[in-house]
């Protein structure tokens, strides 16, 4: 019995129950989107889009939802490591907080930004007072929102990484004359390479698709806040015609992040 | 000047206390069972783990007071641990590029020493395409590479597979013997400290039970361990092929008949080992097929629960394992004359090379 | 453990992606108490939950009402495909007329009018002191988007003070709801809103500054309610559009800070 098999060798091993319920998972997922791409009014294409601001909410889906993976990455690796290696006293507490943001309902996360970074927030306040920092109703507030549902993933994707490694080249790279932060950059990053790449990819996915926090605290204008997601939410009910294409917009971004990350997220490895 | 430490380190429960001092050009083998403490001792002298107690100077000043970064330490681990995202060349200048060494310098003298220490080993390669042994060369060359004064080789062998140990070991000696600093050898098998090192050191549950030439252990075990040790017999000499396949190993003090692999050139220097459990001992001549029957007196007797050991007096020296109920219903004592066997086959060969420069390792006194 | 991980972060994409529209579902109850469901408007929220809904209860008993709440549109792009509403109250005839084309409703009544006002918060951070100051350039402004009633209303009313382009360039955000407005001005966010009389009353609870409209820019909101065609108990129906056109329920409505029909 050689080691490589014809696939019809192996599709003969799987039972048929199981090909049932993935059949049905996968029309499941499928079926919402061949909607879409049925019931788009194709022939009004040009005058919906432009009627329900296309163009300025796919920019700022694009600006906001890179800003905020990079934000994520610069703050969460660093996050990742303290969390990972640090001997920090309650350090259990500390990866609770910082994952709470997956596991909230983002309009918490929203309310709770507000009450922090708004102009009558605990922060916000001397932010807004001192140095006429506003936040709110602007882009930076919803990178501020879109960062604060995505940087838990990078966390999360990092640490694994990170406990994975085996300690010892750390030791050995000390050993051989490497200071902390040179093994950090060639030795340690080098071989997290897969899972920070994941951990990006989760992050973008995940700002790509952020709502509920961004229109709770950064608002919802055109042309400013309105990323795609929000610009769908808006123009449901007025404009169905253009909701569907620039729901459709959003389908493809993502299928293209996650296409292009293929395998990765599931492996990171 | 060398290695002097003296110095007590402590880890999870376990306490290690050691005295070690090994001159410039001089190797040290630290050997002992699983759990002694030689990675405590390790960690102690690249400075990854900080002493309780003690100094450890190199050369007259005190490096323990260093983090590891800053100690003139090389060290070639166990696991070889080449980071695995770096190729071979790079892995080797790492420690050069740690210290800001410019990026051309070190990665000329990387690849004249992978030129010297590994000439077969593709340097844009990732140590992932390398074999176990290939992977120790480079490791060793990079261990080498920031000319340290102090050389750690923390078990070398273990993890590479036994055809490309003696290529290995030779390169070990030769770098050791070559080395201008001190080395410290890391071992769990006695023949690799005892053909690699001048002086010996046991380390048992972190505490120092011997310290040695291998012939003074040998002579004078201590414990129980260094009894184990040094009853593995060892031989090294030359050898010279016999017409039918075999060889005689011509040592310093007489000679055994082993069977090498392949045809040996007549001359080359080998080194044996011989289990004591496989050397029989006989009251009268014994007939059969043991290419190696041998006469001597009895030198001692060791009965340890329901084992012993018997050296015997032969020409070359044996040390035979029988039952303590063999011992008694043969009547062994000091001073008897008895036969002592074994197979050819059963020796265990390492024919190192045609070198006549290099003296066999573990013969050179101090 | 990754694959764990990396199925939770898969499920919170998930939950991520999810809009909230506010609408709390109803619960399903025992099978004794019968149950009406009524999807008003969000102006209506307290009025309905604290008085209107408890009253017609002890005035019915056995009956249980469920309420739904939030912007007009939305509702009635709820009744439209799930059409499990009994009952619609709504800001705006025009999302009442949507709903009475599809599927139909009766007994639709006009039972309250509505005034809007312009709100800030209590510290009144930009001086707010008539609707021609919505106009001046850098007051942070904060809408309910076009297509809510109280979005539609308020730029009426803008246009009708002639102020609407001026106000227009300071709106930040077109909220999907009043209560939506009301509590980013609660909040000390913006500088102003627009919404409901109604929202400002006493009985509402809301801590926030008002500027009154003047009455001839004003926008008076007729609230009209219906039984929604296809309700399990049409009659049960009725008689609630009849509880809150009838005394008790008008009552109520007018302590919200609610006005009858003229």
């Amino acid at each position: 019995m050689g080691s490589s098999r014809s696939p019809d060798a192996v599709r003969s091993r799987t039972p048929l129950p199981l090909w049932l319920l993935a059949g049905v998972g996968a029309v499941f997922i499928a079926l919402p989107l061949v909607g879409l791409l049925i019931r788009a009014p194709w022939t009004e294409l040009g005058a919906a889009l432009s009627g329900v601001g296309a163009a300025s909410a796919f920019r700022l889906s694009i600006v906001v939802s890179l800003v905020a993976t990079v934000l994520s990455m610069l703050l969460g690796v660093p996050l990742a490591w303290i969390l990972a290696r640090a001997p920090i006293p309650g350090r259990s507490v500390v990866r609770a907080i910082v994952v709470l943001p997956v596991v909230l309902p983002p309009v918490v996360g929203g309310i709770g930004l507000l009450a922090a970074l708004g102009r009558g927030g605990v922060m916000g306040r001397w932010l807004y007072e001192g140095l006429g920092i506003q936040l709110t109703f602007t882009i930076w507030g919803a990178i501020a929102a879109t960062t604060f549902v995505s940087m838990p993933l990078v966390v999360l994707a990092t640490e694994s990484g990170l406990r994975s490694i085996d300690q010892r080249y750390e030791r050995a790279a000390a050993a051989l004359g490497a200071s902390p932060r040179y093994a950090i950059r060639r030795v340690v990053l080098p071989m997290l390479g897969p899972q920070l790449a994941a951990g990006a990819v989760l992050a973008w996915a995940r700002a790509l698709g952020e709502f509920g926090a961004t229109i709770t605290f950064a608002g919802n204008l055109e042309g400013r806040t309105q990323t795609l997601p929000l610009a769908v939410y808006e123009a449901r009910l007025t404009d169905p015609g253009g909701a569907i294409f620039l729901s459709l917009i959003l389908v493809v971004l993502s299928v293209g992040v996650l296409v292009a990350m293929r395998d990765r997220i599931t492996q990171a490895r | 000047m060398g290695l002097h430490a003296d110095f007590v380190a402590r880890r999870d429960r376990f306490e290690v206390a050691v005295t070690l001092d090994v001159a410039d050009g001089e190797t040290l083998a630290l050997l002992g069972p699983n759990g002694a403490g030689k990675s405590t001792v390790v960690d102690a002298l690249t400075g990854t783990l900080e002493l309780a107690e003690g100094t450890i100077e190199l050369d007259g000043e005190r490096i323990d007071l260093l983090p590891p970064e800053q100690r003139p330490v090389g060290i070639c681990f166990q696991d070889d641990l080449l980071f695995p995202r770096l190729s071979t060349l790079e892995n080797v200048a790492f420690p050069l590029r740690a210290r800001r060494t410019e990026k051309s310098t070190a990665r000329a003298r990387a690849a004249e020493l992978l030129e010297r220490l590994a000439p077969d080993v593709d340097s844009s390669a990732m140590p992932g395409s390398l074999s176990g042994g290939e992977r120790q060369r480079v490791a060793l060359a990079r261990a080498l590479a920031a000319e340290p004064r102090l050389l750690l080789l923390d078990e070398p062998f273990s993890n590479v597979d036994v055809s490309a140990r003696p290529g290995l070991r030779a390169l070990v000696r030769e770098v050791a013997l070559g080395f201008g600093g001190a080395t410290v050898l890391i071992a769990h098998d006695p023949l690799d400290a005892l053909t690699l090192a001048h002086y010996v050191t046991l380390l048992e549950e972190g505490r120092q039970t011997q310290t040695g030439t291998p012939e003074q252990i040998r002579a004078a075990p201590r414990s129980s361990y260094a009894a184990d040790l040094v009853g593995v017999n060892l031989f090294t000499g030359v050898l010279e092929p016999l017409e039918d396949g075999a060889a005689t190993l011509r040592t310093a003090d007489g000679q055994i008949t082993v069977a090498p692999e392949a045809t040996v050139a007549h001359g080359s220097q080998a080194i044996a080992s011989l289990k004591p459990i496989d050397v029989s001992l006989h009251m009268t001549e014994p007939e059969g097929s043991a290419r190696n029957v041998l006469r001597g007196t009895i030198a001692e007797v060791a009965v340890d629960g329901d084992r012993a050991r018997v050296r015997v007096d032969t020409r070359p020296p044996l040390t035979a394992e029988v039952t303590a109920g063999s011992v008694a219903r043969m009547g062994l004592r000091a001073g008897d004359e008895v036969w002592a066997s074994f197979k050819a086959v059963e020796v265990s060969l390492q024919i190192e090379g045609n070198d006549d420069e290099a003296p066999p390792a573990g013969t050179l006194g101090r | 453990m990754r694959r764990l991980l990396v199925g939770l972060c898969a499920l919170s994409l998930l939950l991520g992606g999810c809009s909230s529209d506010g609408s709390t579902d109803g619960e399903s109850q025992a099978d004794e108490a019968t149950e009406l469901t009524v999807f008003a408007a969000s102006s209506l929220t307290a009025a309905f939950n604290d008085r209107i809904g408890p009253g017609f209860e002890a005035a019915n008993d056995g009956t249980i009402v469920v309420f739904n709440f939030g912007a007009s549109d939305s509702l009635a792009g709820q009744i439209q495909s799930e059409g499990s509403a009994d009952v619609f109250a709504s800001a705006s005839s025009t999302w009442m007329d949507a709903v009475q084309d599809d599927p139909g409703v009766s007994d639709r009544t006009d039972f309250v009018q509505n005034r809007l006002v312009i709100i800030m918060p209590p510290d009144n951070p930009a001086g707010i002191a008539s609707i021609e100051d919505l106009a001046i350039q850098g007051v942070q402004l904060v809408l309910a988007a076009e297509g809510v009633p109280i979005g539609d209303y308020s730029r009426e009313v803008l246009d009708n003070a002639g102020i609407l382009a001026d106000a227009e360039g300071n709106v930040v955000s077109n909220e999907e709801d009043n209560a939506s407005v009301v509590t980013k001005i609660a909040g000390g966010e913006a500088d102003a809103g627009i919404v409901y009389e109604s929202d400002i009353s006493s009985a509402a609870g809301n801590d926030v500054g008002s500027v009154a409209i003047p009455d001839d820019v004003n926008v008076i909101a007729t609230y009209p309610m219906a039984v929604v065609v296809g309700a399990p108990d049409a009659k049960l129906a009725a008689e609630f559009v009849k509880y809150v056109t009838g005394d008790e329920g008008q009552a109520i409505l007018t302590e919200y800070g609610f006005e009858p029909i003229t």
